[in-house]
């Protein structure tokens, strides 16, 4: 008899990751030795290229096997069980297709069989979210003449079908305009009251302003976690401006690490961390993007 | 030529840095191991009339050059029929057609890459053959030039020419990979067939597999030799009257100037196929070219309106779990359904109608296998297009895919096949043949386990493809032991055999794709 839970509102869930490695060949891992606890609310993955932030979503998402280490969700083993937590999974793949022959109704419609969803219910769940990423107007029309924004947005509204209490979301926003981007993270926000939700996007800003908290990986470790304000702790009172002349830069760039560098007619103006900064510099607030990069370079 | 060259081995190097491409390298080795039956064996491979020749080196080398060309000719265009189409799917298309390479150049890399696809499958072919004449050959010394001239002048001017000839074939129907694949089905018996028009030995000037000259000097030697009156030589894989079969020495052929000459000409012939492609090719525009006006219709513009809804997932309509596999039956069947043109269901209405009306024993052994053969996208896509379409991560992660998902799409395979072949099944059920009814159920498992298997192990569509074809080929042939649907008298026990091997493929499906899941 296989354990049935009802997660309600009130439950709170509990993703804990033990030591996970993913070893590709003898000397590439793409995760090594990774651990975390990740509880109800927004977690977002930051990372360079290679991180290992695709490779650790898609271990949790059940399609890919760890070389070692385990993942319990509520103490059960994910890869002894992978179907406790497929039933209650949204996934937005970072390269997903779609079958063109499909109009945006059908499509839906089988990922939902796949999920274990059905009923009377789910043909206006289905028209709902296709009005809320706006697609309903196409809705019949086969996927295969979608733009990359709009299959993106599908994606998007694949992954709610299930009313789902983990969330894995890789790179949500690629495609998406500004406005799109915006309401996408309203909608996030929504479903961050009662489920786990792991977002990774290149674009820290999103990250910055969504999620609760963050997770810095770099070449398969876990490098910082927390809250963003403590994360923006490790550069605070380290972030400055200064105008560098343009036959200065490249040295200038050599000795400090350079996190933004603006034209100004035959100068430049540099924001840089440091420890002890040139004379005339302006301290400015840190940002999360300025700690990504100092922690990460 | 630098640049051609690099452009050759990285399309060669991409096509065969694949676990496909092993599985065809062994499965080559297998059949032409086959080539060369042992005295014992049930078939013989070539004979002329009654006889062999005895197992020394020109024989093989004869007999397995013969035996190559012709089966290269038959797998090698659905084996590499697919470059350009690469190119376009992956993108690499567009960025080629903004560099300086000429549509020629180009096309010349693909068909020499294509060439040295099969290249490699011809020299596992001969040193397999090599080695039987180590092993199992008579008369020493070796005479390796009898050995290996008849690859160089049969094989290699053969596949050189199917090279070009997919290439042609790609730029042509472009998309329209089905009818490619019928196309070339029907393609090869014309080939056969004019070879076999008349005894007019000239007529290796529109030999492109390049075996009748050596089929003409293998007759007149054993006619000159025995007094008879041989006219024709069979080749393939020949079953029955072993008993019977006499040896005669052979020494190898006087290869004629007229010949060499007439085996340059088709390579020459392979270089004119690919200037007039080269003319019509659009570098990777030809879709936007021929269908501008249905283009413009299809694009859809959508503007993000002001008053969007705000999706409010705590107010949605709550799904119900359901662990059915019958929604993903029908969506399976819709998209089976929906592949390719519209209009190729006449051509499926065509045969449906034939099953009917046709006489039962043709209908059985000839449309049906044909009917079934031109499907072959559809079976070729059943497990194959979760890759193809990167739907894998979402198949994937499902609710028990393999028991839900990998079921319902075997269900819906079958459920088609079965409906194509429903008026024969009507027809024999209405003469009480329920046996004949039972074979075809069992085929129609048959070629679908076949191709989710195949599908699974190789990774893509094409070990199937080549499969299917020589299977269909061989059925129409009337080879019984390739009759997987019955289609001649077989007892009980054949039935039985099959669907032991129906079992096996299903067991190796669901093994296979249990393993492709656990290792992503």
């Amino acid at each position: 008899m296989k354990r049935i839970k009802n997660y309600t509102n009130e439950y709170s869930m509990q993703l804990e990751i033990k030591n996970l490695s993913k070893k590709f060949n003898k000397d590439k891992y793409g995760l090594n030795d990774f651990s975390i606890t990740i509880e109800n609310g927004i977690l977002g993955l930051l990372g360079p290229n290679g991180a290992g932030k695709s490779t650790l979503m898609k271990i949790i998402a059940t399609i890919s096997q760890p070389t070692s280490g385990t993942i319990l969700f509520d103490g059960v083993d994910l890869s002894k069980d992978p179907n406790v937590i497929r039933k209650i999974l949204g996934y937005l793949p970072q390269d997903f297709g779609v079958y063109p022959n499909l109009n945006a109704f059908e499509f839906l419609e089988y990922i939902a069989a796949m999920k274990g969803v059905g009923g009377a219910n789910l043909r206006p769940r289905i028209e709902e979210l296709l009005e809320g990423v706006n697609l309903i107007e196409v809705a019949k029309k086969p996927i295969g003449t979608y733009s990359g924004g709009m299959k993106q947005r599908i994606g998007i509204a694949q992954a709610l079908l299930n009313n789902p209490k983990i969330v894995i979301f890789d790179e949500p926003t690629v495609g998406l305009d500004p406005e799109e981007r915006v309401r996408f993270r309203n909608l996030i926000s929504d479903l961050a009251n009662d489920s786990i939700v792991i977002l990774s996007s290149h674009i820290v800003s999103d990250i910055e302003t969504i999620a609760d908290k963050v997770a810095l990986m770099k070449k398969g470790h876990l490098i910082q976690h927390g809250f963003p304000d403590f994360i923006i702790e490790t550069v605070r009172d380290k972030v400055f401006e200064s105008v560098i002349d343009s036959t200065a830069l490249t040295a200038f760039k050599a000795k400090f690490l350079a996190v933004n560098v603006t034209r100004k007619k035959d100068n430049f103006l540099v924001r840089y961390i440091a420890e002890v900064p040139i004379n005339n510099a302006i301290s400015c607030p840190a940002s999360l993007e300025d700690a990504y990069l100092y922690l990460t370079k | 030529m630098t640049s051609l060259k690099n452009i050759i081995r990285a399309d060669y190097l991409q096509r065969t840095r694949s676990y496909a491409f092993l599985v065809t390298l062994l499965a080559s080795i297998v059949i032409a191991y086959t080539f060369i039956p042992t005295p014992t064996s049930s078939y013989s491979t070539l004979r002329i009339g009654n006889y062999v020749g005895y197992s020394n080196a020109a024989w093989i080398g004869h007999n397995t050059a013969i035996m190559a060309s012709v089966f290269l000719w038959l797998i090698g265009f659905y084996l590499v029929n697919d470059g350009i189409k690469k190119d376009k799917e992956t993108g690499v298309g567009q960025i080629i057609a903004t560099t300086a390479i000429s549509n020629f150049k180009y096309l010349l890399a693909k068909a020499l890459s294509n060439f040295f696809v099969l290249l490699t499958i011809t020299i596992i072919i001969i040193l397999m053959s090599f080695s039987l004449v180590l092993i199992r050959g008579t008369g020493y010394p070796i005479n390796l030039l009898q050995f290996i001239l008849p690859y160089l002048f049969i094989t290699i001017p053969s596949i050189f020419c199917v090279s070009a000839l997919a290439v042609f074939a790609e730029i042509i129907l472009g998309r329209n990979v089905i009818i490619q694949n019928v196309a070339f089905f029907f393609l090869f018996p014309v080939l056969i067939g004019i070879l076999n028009l008349n005894n007019n030995s000239k007529i290796f000037w529109v030999d492109v597999l390049g075996t009748k000259y050596v089929s003409d000097e293998l007759i007149s030697l054993v006619n000159h030799q025995f007094k008879e009156n041989i006219i024709t030589v069979s080749s393939g894989y020949l079953f029955g009257n072993n008993n019977s079969i006499k040896y005669f020495l052979f020494e190898g052929t006087n290869w004629s100037i007229i010949y060499i000459v007439s085996r340059f000409l088709w390579i020459g012939i392979a270089f004119i196929i690919l200037f007039i492609s080269a003319k019509i090719f659009n570098r990777f525009d030809f879709k936007e070219k021929l269908d501008i006006k249905k283009k413009r219709a299809k694009k859809i513009e959508l503007q993000v309106p002001n008053n969007v809804k705000q999706i409010q997932l705590s107010q949605l309509p709550v799904a119900t779990p359901t662990f059915g596999i019958w929604p993903f039956v029908k969506t399976e069947l819709l998209m089976l359904i929906r592949m390719g043109p519209k209009w190729f269901w006449f051509i499926n209405f065509g045969g449906f109608i034939a099953l009917f009306f046709v006489p039962i024993n043709s209908a059985h052994q000839i449309v049906l296998p044909v009917l079934w053969f031109i499907q072959i996208n559809r079976w070729a896509d059943i497990a194959t297009k979760e890759k193809i379409n990167r739907t894998h991560y979402f198949t994937y992660a499902a609710y028990q895919p393999l028991k839900r998902l990998l079921t319902a799409q075997m269900i819906a395979g079958v459920i088609l096949s079965l409906s194509l072949a429903s008026p024969l099944i009507f027809r024999y059920a209405l003469n009480g043949n329920f046996q004949s009814v039972y074979n075809i159920i069992q085929g129609s498992i048959f070629i679908i386990a076949l191709s989710v298997f195949t599908g699974i192990l190789s990774g893509g569509k094409r070990f199937f493809e080549v499969v299917f074809f020589l299977l269909t080929y061989c059925n129409v042939s009337l080879i019984p032991i390739l009759d997987y649907f019955g289609g001649i008298n077989h007892g009980y026990i054949y039935s039985i055999i099959i669907m032991f091997i129906n079992i096996t493929l299903i067991i190796g499906a669901f093994v296979s794709r249990y393993h492709e899941i656990r290792n992503q």
